[in-house]
């Protein structure tokens, strides 16, 4: 007998199933704050600023070498290694996230931990796309 | 009659509330867990993103099997301002009543990565010879 609760970390997350992963990705994240992750998913938060950007995840029973992260653009992709050793873990899914993020962020910037099963992820801006002050320049009198 | 299966619980809060936790109360959260019977006895698998090994709780008090947790100290970065929110940090309580047949000298745990697996073997059955006294 097995028996899962699937009790949500919070009433934010009323629901861990809903959207699939693609429909998801192509409606980003923040542009549909009622997304939710599919089953198996991991559960992420976001917090940032102008310049900086920090994403958390609840990955538990995996380790590091069990998670891929790939950053293109402004999307985030989070995945189970087919190789990890997670994969031995019964009742461990394997998953895939995209995450859009507000803004292009700078690839080598990105640092990632795993600690205890939760991820920290924080990137700075793509220096091509942080806002710049444009003169405003008048024609003289 | 007893019961042989294993029952989950809800944990009351019992702690004592410090000064710090009045600053920040962490809400109090049952942990997504796995419970399963096997061959030999029980397996409970819980979740506890975040928290250290050091700041996990178990105890077994007439045969109820109990869990706190609490998650390590965010980042300097929880100041910053939420863009998207799916979970909140919480910590953990959660109580088994085992059944009778675990054997709770044998109870063994394997914490690795936020996932906590505990095994409830059960005892191995009672064998007894009695002798018969005849007249």
């Amino acid at each position: 007998m097995v028996l899962w609760n699937r009790t949500p970390y919070s009433p934010l997350s009323p629901s861990f199933f809903g959207l699939p992963s693609q429909a998801e990705a192509l409606m980003g994240l923040l542009n549909a704050p009622a997304s939710v992750p599919t089953q198996g998913a991991p559960a992420v938060n976001l917090r940032g600023s102008e310049k900086q950007l920090t994403l958390t995840a609840l990955l538990p029973g995996y380790g590091p070498d069990d998670v891929d992260l790939q950053v293109e653009g402004n999307v985030l992709v989070l995945a189970s290694k087919d190789s990890g050793e997670a994969r031995e873990v019964e009742g461990l899914a394997p998953f895939r996230r995209s995450l859009r993020l507000p803004y292009r962020i700078d690839p080598d910037s990105v640092e990632a931990l795993l600690r205890h099963g939760e991820l920290t992820v924080s990137a700075m801006r793509h220096t091509a796309d942080a806002p710049r002050t444009v003169q405003v320049r008048g024609l003289a009198d | 009659m007893q019961n042989e299966n294993i029952e989950t619980t809800k944990t009351e809060s019992t702690t004592e509330v410090t000064a710090q936790e009045q600053v920040r109360p962490l809400p109090r959260v049952a942990p997504r867990q796995r419970v399963e019977e096997t061959d030999t006895g029980w397996r409970i698998q819980v979740e506890l993103p975040g928290v250290a090994p050091d700041d996990l709780q178990l105890e077994v008090v007439q045969r109820v099997l109990q869990l706190e947790a609490s998650p390590a100290e965010g980042s300097a970065q929880e100041d910053a301002k939420p863009l998207h929110q799916e979970y909140r940090r919480a910590a953990f309580a959660q109580s088994w009543r085992l059944p009778a047949r675990v054997d709770l000298d044998s109870i063994a745990t394997n914490y690795r990565h936020g996932l906590l697996t505990i095994e409830l073997p059960y005892r191995a059955p009672e064998r007894r010879k009695i002798e018969v006294h005849g007249a």
